[in-house]
């Protein structure tokens, strides 16, 4: 008898620790969503590094062909000063930080590199949004930083999870819709001021090419490159305008669809996994994306 | 009314333009370079769209758009797009100043 009621406390231990998580299909859900968003957060914050450097590197190829430009009339870096990019670095990396958190919050992360995953999303948002980051999404994060022991660590998880994906739903959307303008070349982000700046060194480059023999071999050779610098940058402008686009309309669809699964258990999964999809398609496609 | 929008059409219109010619007129390289840097310090200028003077820049762009378009098929009307053009590179540094 005394056999069978320790094997019965036993029983009962192993449920309350492992137990209480959440169901199979929400963790499939957060994992996915978060390992997409992490992906994409991650892209966006290489990228805006990558249109300010090109935007000096196409600048210089100007300075080099143009001899009316001087240093005085054109500032190598454009509209993307170090402060503006820095500003956008950290929505991106703030995105990221919060798909790393929600990944390890579905994963069998141990209670250290969850609260250092919690920690760094903390600092990032803090960085991107400052004061305007509501104290109610502050403690839902800062749960998790200060939670001490990994008794009931599952349970913990699950009760994180159903905090902070409905208390970010709309922080993080409002990242995605600033990284939306910014890859946008409709809007005036950072992606349409790489693209005039392109179309400017084409327009100079073409001058001296398309001008027969008025200009020097040796210019011709400086405008060539130009040329190819411009036409790269210009297609490849393009192609992060359309999977950027589609990627950050699918991720706001399944930011909207994992509040909803968390709060329904039975809710369609579709949205997060059209997201996931494409998140991959965005990731296999910048690989080949020539700079 | 965009004045941002609608100058990233002359521009698109202005570079087709520069394409259909070999080789290329230099003024019209001179103003395309102009309203490409406008563009940009546009952005930067945070212009009031009510005010008379972005009415006039933006009436300009318009008028400047609608003959551009046309010169395309039709060179013998280039001096005429060309001044307007000028025009509203006049008017757009206006109004960023």
């Amino acid at each position: 008898m005394r056999r069978v009621y320790c094997w019965l406390i036993c029983q009962f231990c192993i449920m309350m620790l492992g137990g209480c998580g959440l169901p199979r299909n929400q963790i499939a859900a957060t994992h996915a969503f978060g390992n997409a968003t992490a992906i994409l957060g991650a892209l966006g914050e290489e990228e805006f590094v990558g249109i300010r450097q090109g935007i000096i590197d196409m600048n210089a190829g100007l300075l080099a062909l143009d001899s009316a430009k001087t240093t005085a009339n054109l500032t190598l870096e454009g509209p993307t000063s170090m402060a503006a990019t820095a500003k956008r670095v950290a929505s991106a990396k703030a995105l990221k930080n919060y798909g790393e958190l929600l990944l390890a919050l579905a994963t069998a992360e141990p209670q250290v590199g969850l609260q250092k995953a919690a920690q760094a999303f903390a600092d990032s948002m803090n960085s991107a949004l400052g004061d305007e980051w509501a104290q109610a999404q502050q403690h839902a994060v800062a749960e998790i930083i200060t939670g001490a022991g990994s008794l009931f660590l599952e349970r913990k998880k699950a009760s994180a999870v159903r905090r902070i994906v409905p208390a970010y739903e709309k922080p993080v959307d409002e990242l995605a819709s600033l990284l939306a303008t910014d890859f946008s070349l409709d809007e005036e982000g950072f992606l349409q001021a790489y693209d005039i700046t392109a179309r400017r060194l084409k327009n100079a480059a073409i001058r001296v090419i398309n001008s027969g023999t008025r200009y020097s071999l040796a210019e011709r050779d400086s405008a060539v490159r130009g040329y190819r610098m411009a036409e790269t940058a210009l297609a490849r402008a393009a192609e992060l305008q359309g999977r950027f686009a589609a990627s950050i309309e699918t991720f706001r669809k399944a930011n909207r669809g994992l509040a909803e699964a968390i709060k329904n258990r039975e809710y369609d999964l579709n949205d997060i996994k059209d997201y996931a999809k494409q998140i991959r398609a965005l990731a296999d496609a910048y690989q080949v994306l020539t700079r | 009314m965009d004045l941002g929008k609608e100058l990233q059409g002359l521009i698109r219109d202005m570079e087709k333009l520069r394409d259909s010619q070999q080789p290329p007129d230099d003024r019209l390289l001179e103003l395309l370079d102009r309203l490409c840097q406008q563009k940009l310090d546009l952005v930067k200028a945070r212009i009031d769209f009510t005010t008379d003077k972005y009415q006039g820049a933006f009436a300009a762009l318009k008028d400047a758009a609608a003959i551009t378009r046309g010169v395309i098929s039709d060179l013998t009307k280039l001096e005429e797009a060309l001044r307007k053009i000028a025009k509203v590179v006049g008017k757009i540094a206006d109004l960023i100043d």
